[in-house]
């Protein structure tokens, strides 16, 4: 979350930005409040915060420039850095990085870093993952249906599930490839669904904490992290290896490209 | 033969025979078949209980299916070496009942084994040793005996009339089967088998090692040291010595049944006298045992076997056995190469990597196609998601690391098989990790790696799509556009003799006409080769380089439309080109002027004119050789060219071998009467077919010769343009006072190593010739190496 600390005296635009933004953190917390029970049909609440936010940021700093407020001298921590906005996902991220590799919590009413520290647990790489067969993983990796796995621990993953009506593959494409690098788009036209594997486990939870409910060309969305994840544990420091797990994992090898070339006629025989 | 194969047997038997009225008898024979080949297998009860079992059932049996039950217990017993252990028990158990059974079955197996020595099925008689071997820890053969036969295999050792090969193989059985037996010399019989170690030992020391630098994967022993197999497993049975002949890896179930097995009577093996050596015996091909893990590339989980441990030549040997059993089924191979039995006590994945890669980068040539080992890899991948691919990326770094030093053959086979896997992972790849590549010589191994896989890559997909996956420190490793380059284009502003010409051809040929049109058009070309009225030149180059431009460019479109073209005008180019060497290699050039940036259809097209006989196969040693190739001559599509060509010369030869054989065999069956009763099939083709008669069989030979003569001058022209380009490289080096050692030099000495390797059977052949025209003493040594090293691999 956002921690602004101006000067004690605000101004009118301040304070009303203030209280804009407290409703936008209720809103949140209803949002996520709703999403508790897994998979309301319901449709949600469109998030429209980060749109307006970009307004605010923009009102601020007008303001900075006519001088109405001033913006504290040095920030007193790297966290703090980034004055004004700050993503979701990128605060999750930052304060993730010294505690703990954060995750979605479909249970949180409150907001992650609250009670980052007591839920996370270390995921250790599993010896006994290396050596089982991809069969007996997969079986023993089907999460319960409360969103928890068998060990209980808070579900992550590289692959979201998206649901939406007509959505096809450049939709998602498009609408997703601002959360990170996408590894392989599978979809289900049939049953207006799609899975979109990142590369990055932060991005997934991203995607899933910015896009769920909101509109897209038109189309409401519906994100969630999908039920069958592969398990992916780091077993050594090559770097590619994540990826190409990834992509091994996933049942379609051929992935989501696009061949942009123009299509050639032989229409003409010389001979 | 595996478990699968005969449970698909016993299954289609079953189904056909069940509709005629089978006898109980045959019943019975394949539920025992089937019994004696399953056990072993998964099952509710313990191994000891169905070994028990199994023998009690088979001792009822013995008296009426006596030759049946033999037959399977030798199949098994030669065919899953990883079950020897289980069939010994069981031989074990049945000798200690019925020891008549038992003499028998030693006899057949020493038949099988002379059987095997005879026919050179090397495989076989080890694995015919191996059990013999264990058939002494199951109270089935006398110590002695064994150690008899162990002696015999040794004496090889001593005959200085025959190859080392031959006494390499004989030497490597008894050694492989000391894993097995050891422990049980060590114990009875300490002082024989210290004397037998000595007599290897000796063998070890005094052996020729000429032959290991080409077969090395690396030229260089770091970080881990490239050992040849016999010294490799030497070492390991010396370890496995220091440690008192103990082993971990090896069930042994005949433990259980000591009480039983130790008051049984004991056979000798019947008395073996090797055949002796003849020269179209073929022995163990030597090979170099390739090392790319070591403990420290493993991080968690259990330790890796020291190189030198035991463990290690057991697992590799056993995982070698799986892939050559299911090479053709990569699913299967998959999943059971996986599903190893002592997987939670090795580091599975990195020992099945570098078993696939060992296979792979195997010299002189892969056991199976390279696909076979893509294609394995990618389903272990698709298997084992969480971690196979991590390992696999691993290994590739490791490559990577290591391609400095790495055999000419091998780089070839990584960058192909690195493109390939790369095309069914979307391209993705940490290329940013290799970015320094960037900065070196364009001749240096990274920087040709990256660049030829690039290129494999690209013929895998398409240009742009490498030129957007790599990063934009790469675009200089990134393929030209594939484009072709047509001089007498209309909007050329040179002005080249020929010109109009071609446009006037172009209009011909694009109006459908004929070879008669075309030609016609052509003969307006004046011939520059003409000094005077009464020359009169046999080709005319400037006819050829208007003709075969404009039909490539016509053709440019495709593969299909340049073969469309060259087939439709195939008389054109006999009438213009003919059998003149020169004019054949202005095609070559005039096509390589044209596809400059398109390797791949410079390779198809020389397929193409080779097919057409438009060129011949010297022609185009020639041309690769040539000036104008010299700033192509370190890429690898112009060795794809000439191996290529060297290849398709090979099969010409053998098809014409195969002919000219048969046609004899025709002969002379067809003289001798038809007493025997061989195949109705083989008759009637015969019959139908007329007998050959002398003339034609003297006509065919004839051809045969010629084509041989023209496969040993295609080598002689390839090894002296070798010989002249890298003396003169080596001379011009010593003069002005340089290294010689160069990027340069080393891929150019590592193509030559690459001939010999790839096309051994048939240089083999002429190296006799070679020995006395081409490689002789005065040559520069580093020159004289690679063909010292060739010969070294049969001697």
């Amino acid at each position: 979350m956002v921690y602004l600390h101006f000067p004690s005296n605000l101004t009118e635009e301040e304070q009303m930005l203030q209280a804009k933004y407290q409703k936008l953190r209720r809103k949140k917390k209803a949002l996520h409040a709703l999403r508790a029970p897994k998979q309301e049909p319901e449709p949600l609440v469109p998030l429209k915060r980060p749109m307006e936010a970009k307004d605010a940021k923009e009102m601020a700093k007008k303001l900075i420039k006519s001088g109405a407020i001033k913006v504290p001298e040095r920030p007193q921590t790297a966290t703090e850095k980034t004055t004004f906005k700050r993503s979701m996902g990128l605060e999750r991220k930052l304060s993730a990085a010294d505690k703990a590799p954060s995750g979605y919590q479909p249970f949180s009413t409150t907001h992650p870093e609250e009670e980052i520290h007591e839920s996370r647990v270390k995921v250790k790489p599993n010896l006994y993952d290396s050596f089982v067969t991809a069969r007996d993983r997969e079986e023993r990796g089907e999460f319960t249906r409360d969103g928890r796995g068998a060990d209980g621990k808070p579900r992550q993953g590289h692959t979201i599930y998206v649901h939406g009506y007509n959505i096809s593959e450049e939709v998602l494409k498009k609408a997703f490839s601002t959360f990170g690098n996408i590894v392989n788009v599978n979809m289900e036209i049939e049953k207006n669904c799609g899975f979109v594997t990142f590369d990055k486990v932060e991005s997934a939870e991203k995607a899933i904490a910015d896009m769920n409910g909101s509109m897209v060309s038109g189309i409401q969305l519906k994100v969630s992290l999908a039920r069958r994840q592969p398990v992916i544990d780091p077993i050594n420091d090559a770097s590619s290896s994540a990826t190409w797990s990834t992509i091994a994992a996933s049942h379609s090898q051929k992935g989501s490209h696009k061949d942009k070339r123009n299509i050639v006629t032989y229409d003409d025989a010389v001979f | 033969m595996s478990r699968r194969k005969f449970d698909e047997m016993s299954d289609y038997d079953s189904s056909r025979d069940r509709k005629r009225r089978r006898t109980e008898a045959v019943e019975i024979e394949d539920r025992l078949e089937s019994l004696i080949i399953r056990v072993g297998e998964k099952s509710t009860s313990s191994l000891e209980s169905n070994l028990e079992g199994l023998a009690s059932v088979l001792e009822a049996d013995i008296n009426n299916y006596k030759g049946k039950i033999l037959k399977i217990l030798i199949d098994c017993a030669v065919k899953m070496p990883e079950k020897t252990t289980i069939y010994t028990t069981l031989v074990g158990l049945l000798n200690a009942k019925n020891y008549n059974f038992g003499g028998e079955f030693v006899d057949m197996m020493a038949k099988k084994l002379k059987e095997a020595l005879k026919a050179c099925m090397w495989r076989t008689a080890r694995y015919v040793l191996r059990f013999f071997s264990d058939l002494v820890n199951c109270h089935v053969i006398s110590t002695n005996s064994l150690l008899q036969l162990l002696l015999t295999f040794l004496e090889t050792a001593r005959d200085d009339n025959s190859p080392q090969v031959r006494s390499d193989t004989y030497v490597y059985a008894v050694l492989s089967c000391l894993p097995w037996v050891g422990r049980e010399l060590y114990e009875k019989k300490e002082q024989d088998l210290d004397r037998l170690l000595k007599h290897i030992e000796i063998y070890v020391r005094k052996r020729s090692r000429k032959h290991v630098p080409g077969l090395r994967v690396w030229r260089s022993d770091r970080p881990h040291p490239q050992e040849e197999y016999l010294d490799c497993l030497w070492a390991q049975i010396c370890k496995l010595r220091s440690d008192m002949w103990q082993e971990k890896h090896i069930a042994r179930p005949y433990v259980a049944f000591d009480s039983i097995l130790c008051e049984a009577l004991q056979h000798n093996i019947p008395q073996i006298t090797l055949p002796t050596h003849h020269q179209d015996n073929t022995y163990l091909f030597p090979w170099v045992v390739f090392r790319l893990f070591d403990y420290t590339d493993c991080p968690e989980g259990p330790v890796l076997p020291g190189a030198h441990s035991i463990e290690r030549y057991l697992i590799e040997e056993h995982l070698h056995n799986i892939i050559k059993e299911y090479h053709h089924e990569r699913k299967q191979c998959a999943a059971l190469l996986l599903d190893f039995p002592l997987k939670h006590k090795i580091p599975l994945e990195y020992m099945i990597v570098e078993v696939v890669l060992a296979e792979l980068f195997h010299l002189p040539g892969p056991r199976y196609i390279e696909i076979c080992y893509g294609s394995l890899l990618i389903e272990l991948c698709k298997l084992q998601p969480a971690t196979m691919p991590q390992v696999l990326a691993q290994a590739v770094e490791l490559l990577f690391d290591r391609i400095d030093t790495m055999n000419v053959c091998c780089f070839d086979r990584f960058v192909n098989w690195f493109g390939y896997h790369l095309s069914n992972f979307q391209f993705k790849w940490s290329w940013d990790d290799w970015l320094e590549a960037a900065q070196l010589d364009p001749s240096h191994p990274r920087a040709k790696f990256i660049i030829e896989v690039l290129l494999k890559a690209m013929r895998l997909s398409y240009r742009q799509r490498i030129a957007e996956v790599v990063p934009e420190q790469f675009d200089c490793f990134v393929p030209q556009k594939p484009e072709p380059v047509y001089k007498f284009s209309a909007d050329s502003t040179a002005d080249l003799p020929g010109m109009d010409t071609a446009h006037r051809l172009e209009s011909a040929i694009r109006a459908k006409g004929t070879v008669t049109e075309v030609l016609a058009v052509l003969t307006e070309l004046p011939n520059p080769l003409r000094e005077s009225e009464d020359t009169d030149p046999p080709y005319n180059p400037l006819q050829i380089q208007v003709f075969v431009q404009s039909i490539l460019h016509l053709g440019s479109k495709s593969f299909s439309h340049a073969f469309a073209g060259i087939s439709k005008f195939l008389k054109a180019f006999e009438s213009l080109v003919g059998n003149h060497e020169e004019a054949q290699m202005l095609v070559l050039k005039e096509m390589h002027e044209v596809w400059s940036t398109h390797q791949q259809m410079m390779v198809m097209l020389c397929d193409k004119f080779l097919r057409t006989q438009i060129v011949s196969c010297a022609t185009v040693a020639n041309w690769v050789f040539s000036k104008e190739m010299v700033p192509e001559f370190t890429k690898s599509y112009i060795w794809e060219i000439l191996h290529g060509t060297i290849r398709k010369m090979n099969k010409h030869v053998a098809r014409l071998q195969r002919e000219v054989n048969e046609a004899r065999e025709r002969r002379v069956g067809n003289d001798s009467d038809d007493s025997s009763d061989s195949d109705n099939e083989d008759q009637q083709q015969q019959q139908q077919r007329p007998r050959p008669s002398e003339e034609e069989i003297e006509r065919m030979e004839e051809k045969l010769e010629g084509a041989q003569a023209d496969q040993k001058n295609l080598f002689l022209i390839i090894f002296q343009r070798f010989i002249m380009i890298l003396s003169e490289h080596l001379v011009r080096c010593d003069t002005d006072g340089r290294d010689f050692n160069t990027h340069w030099y080393r891929w150019t000495i590592g193509r030559l190593h690459q001939i010999f390797m790839m096309h051994n059977t048939q240089v083999e052949r002429y190296s006799q010739t070679l020995s006395t025209l081409l490689f002789t003493q005065d040559l520069d040594p580093h020159i004289l190496d690679a063909f010292n090293q060739f010969v070294a691999l049969r001697s």
